[in-house]
């Protein structure tokens, strides 16, 4: 495997590509395997659009209902920031079948989102905005008999883009225990998936809704191919990356179960003919895809022109026979591309070639669950602690913490609607709230008075005595059997780029066409390419890795 | 009485912590532990708001409190320092005595170092108890935790570390109500006691101005895209 020192830097992380193994893939894979059915037994929205549907999926063991809630509001309430307090739908994933009790009770505390008080039964809360580019365009289109406009569909890529899918008891809603342990939510992450899954059937639903009603007899449903192109938008800030910070298991198993499919795969001594034709099948998919990826970041457009030229170098390899024929082909490659490509080309070409093995690597999603809590020292000394520094924080014991650039931002949580934000040290007030983001210092803060105390004193009473130093000597315990778990770059660095943290965990989720505006926030698209609901039980449904609409 | 998740429930409590001043904060890994000690006593259905809240003014009124060490000091409190110290007591099989506030979060730490023993294969027979002057209030017994039917919240205490299971063998300790891990209900927490913590938490927030309102991350307050 890979090592943490290569990996768990910021550059790499912020290079990540969706995969089979994201949480999105391993949602539809579920859904096509145990036959899921998904239908809408309530649609109660007026001819404004405006009012509520249900939406059901049944497992064979359970059922879930999206709950959706649309209402009015004016442009200028219209925004994607957290800071919002109005959008033009919200919704929750209830755990089974509400009542009409119960959805006229959500009526009541899901529109308002963080401001209600939620029931435990709901697994998820989130809201979306229209894409006022694409709705009405698609809307009076089918309206008027006719298809939308392809392009637009494909450079927007969705009619709804939700600003938060909350979960883990967040506002009263259940906590992740309640399903932690139940088949088809045992992954991380799936009840969300799900909730955004059935968003985006409600999004093309309302949409053919609106055009049935504007149009009467003369709108027509929206051709298969660009509805299945259809994802939903999200547009994600800061809130994604202290995430990543605060579950350094959570994170290291997702790093490790990639890593350990990666080491597999690029084991390989001999590939089947039929895997070889999908890889390169894949890659020609891919190339579609990096054509229509197209941003206004003038960063990433660098790169993707720079990934656009590359992957045609790595279609030559694969077209080479002889290459196939080497001992480890698809180490090879890798090697090759570690050598001669950038970062962004490397991890494309992990998600391809991880392709073809899931009967290899698909069970490894059972462990990228983890289990957060406390870790005992009692069995451990401060010359313990120590030796784990030096071998696993060098990389925080040489910031140079005397130059001003190393600590140039922080992290805090605003009293606006508790938004995480960034601000700058030295310029802004606020930094004696920050969040412990600051892993070199205090790692060296540590450090310092542990080489001045006993080295036989067992931990737990150095940690008595020096209380300040608990929070980050807990985290170098768990990330003993983390390794992954830690960032090794300085988060609070004049060069941090929060973006890269924010396309790490994304790609988990299986986020295509990452569209950063700055590098704070970023656009995606989730389920672009995905089955329809009509289609998730069809042998294709798990294969729309990269899809491209051309 | 609002209902809230464990997991709302222990983020409140951590930022009610962090939020009791500013000038002298209480450690993050101090408040980090009571966020999962009171999940702990919640999610069995055991009481913590009237001593937490009782903590909480305590160390906003000396805010040293929660950085004098206990072993030093003979005074715990025991949201903050409980899990700490019992492994303290763990570490060196040792004896301490002293003024406890909040011994119910004892209990607490204890449940939580013993899922750690468990999950390790440690020998985990009878190697911690609490003791008032009634006897042992609490203790690890056949891999659970036990404890009297009732203790003082605040008092003198003696925790113990080490092998004497003699001390337990005649001793009559109850387990708490001790769900599974995936302990789903929701907790009713009285109204007043969430207000306090969410005013201790306020104040662990970052009050919002123009500049910080306009360097957020996302586009601009008004979005019609």
């Amino acid at each position: 495997m890979r090592p943490p020192e290569h990996v768990m830097r910021l550059e790499r992380m912020g290079s990540f590509h969706p995969m089979r193994l994201s949480f999105s893939r391993q949602l539809t894979r579920r859904m096509q395997q145990e036959q899921w059915q998904v239908d809408f037994p309530r649609f109660e929205l007026d001819e404004n659009g405006f009012g509520y549907a249900v939406i059901r999926a049944k497992t064979p063991h359970h059922t879930y209902s999206l709950v959706a809630f649309c209402h009015h509001i004016d442009d200028d309430m219209r925004s994607d920031r957290v800071i919002a307090e109005a959008w033009d739908a919200t919704f929750t994933l209830f755990d089974g079948e509400p009542s009409l009790t119960q959805i006229k009770q959500m009526e009541q505390t899901v529109p308002v989102q963080e401001a209600g008080r939620q029931m435990p039964e709901q697994l998820s809360l989130s809201r979306a905005n229209k894409s006022m580019r694409l709705f009405n365009h698609v809307v009076d289109a089918l309206a008027s008999g006719k298809q939308p406009d392809a392009k637009m569909i494909n450079d927007v890529g969705y009619v709804m883009r939700t600003t938060a899918v909350y979960g883990n008891g967040k506002f009263g809603i259940a906590d992740r225990k309640r399903i932690a342990n139940r088949d088809g939510m045992m992954e991380p992450f799936q009840a969300e998936m799900l909730s955004v899954y059935l968003i985006r059937s409600f999004s093309l639903k309302w949409i053919e809704h609106m055009a049935q009603i504007r149009g009467g007899n003369n709108a027509v449903p929206l051709a298969r191919q660009l509805a299945r192109h259809m994802g939903v938008g999200n547009s994600t800030g800061l809130g994604m990356a202290p995430f990543l910070v605060n579950h350094p298991a959570l994170l290291s198993n997702w790093i490790a179960v990639r890593e350990q499919a990666i080491a597999i795969i690029t084991s390989k001594t001999d590939i089947p003919d039929n895997a070889v034709q999908q890889i390169r099948a894949l890659a020609t998919r891919g190339m579609a895809y990096i054509a229509e990826w197209r941003v206004a970041d003038t960063v990433q457009m660098d790169r993707i022109t720079q990934l656009e030229t590359e992957w045609q170098n790595v279609i030559a390899w694969l077209d080479q026979p002889q290459n196939w024929q080497q001992t480890q082909p698809l180490a090879a490659i890798c090697a090759w591309a570690q050598d001669t490509l950038s970062m962004e080309t490397q991890e494309m070409l992990y998600s391809i070639i991880m392709e073809p093995f899931g009967a290899d690597i698909d069970d490894l999603c059972s462990d990228m669950s983890a289990l957060e809590r406390p870790v005992a020292a009692n069995s451990c000394a401060v010359a313990d602690m120590i030796n784990w520094i030096t071998r696993d924080y060098g990389w925080a014991l040489d910031v140079d913490l005397n130059d001003p650039r190393q600590s140039d931002v922080f992290w805090y949580t605003s009293a606006a609607k508790l938004e995480p934000r960034l601000g700058k040290r030295y310029e802004e007030d606020g930094a004696e709230r920050e969040m412990p983001f600051d892993i070199p210092r205090q790692i060296q803060s540590a450090m310092a008075d542990l080489t001045q105390s006993d080295k036989d004193m067992s931990l737990p009473r150095f940690m008595m005595a020096y209380p300040q130093h608990r929070f980050i000597l807990n985290r170098v315990l768990v990330t003993i059997n983390a390794p992954y778990g830690e960032i090794r770059d300085n988060l609070v660095a004049d060069t941090t780029r929060p973006i890269d943290m924010l396309r790490c965990k994304l790609s988990f989720f299986g986020a295509a066409k990452f569209d950063p505006k700055s590098d704070l926030w970023t656009r995606i698209c989730l389920f672009q390419g995905a089955p329809l609901i009509d289609e998730i039980t069809d042998d294709i449904a798990d294969n729309w890795l990269f899809s491209a609409l051309s | 009485m609002p209902l809230v998740s464990q997991n709302e429930l222990g983020g409140l409590t951590e930022k009610a912590w962090r939020g009791l001043s500013v000038d002298c904060p209480v450690p993050w890994g101090l408040a980090k532990d009571s966020n999962i000690m009171v999940q702990w006593l919640a999610s069995r259905g055991l009481g913590f708001a009237d001593s937490l809240i009782e903590c909480l003014a305590m160390v906003k009124e000396n805010p040293m409190l929660a950085h004098e060490n206990p072993l030093d000091s003979g005074v715990m409190i025991a949201p903050l320092h409980g899990l700490a110290m019992l492994d303290s007591i763990l570490a060196e099989g040792m004896v301490w005595n002293g003024q406890i506030y909040g011994a119910n979060f004892i209990m607490a730490g204890m449940g939580l170092l013993l899922d750690d023993d468990l999950a390790n294969s440690r020998d985990n027979a009878a190697r911690l108890t609490l003791s008032d002057a009634d006897g042992i209030a609490a203790g690890w017994k056949d891999q659970m935790i036990r404890m009297r039917a009732s203790m003082p919240s605040n008092g003198q205490y003696e925790l113990r570390g080490g092998g004497h299971a003699d001390r337990q063998a005649n001793v009559s300790l109850t387990a708490p109500n001790s769900p599974p891990h995936n302990s789903t209900h929701a907790i009713d927490v009285n109204d007043a006691v969430w207000q306090q913590m969410q005013e201790h938490a306020q104040n662990s927030y970052v009050p919002e101005n123009e500049l910080s309102r306009n360097r957020g991350a996302g586009a601009g307050n008004i979005d019609n895209d």
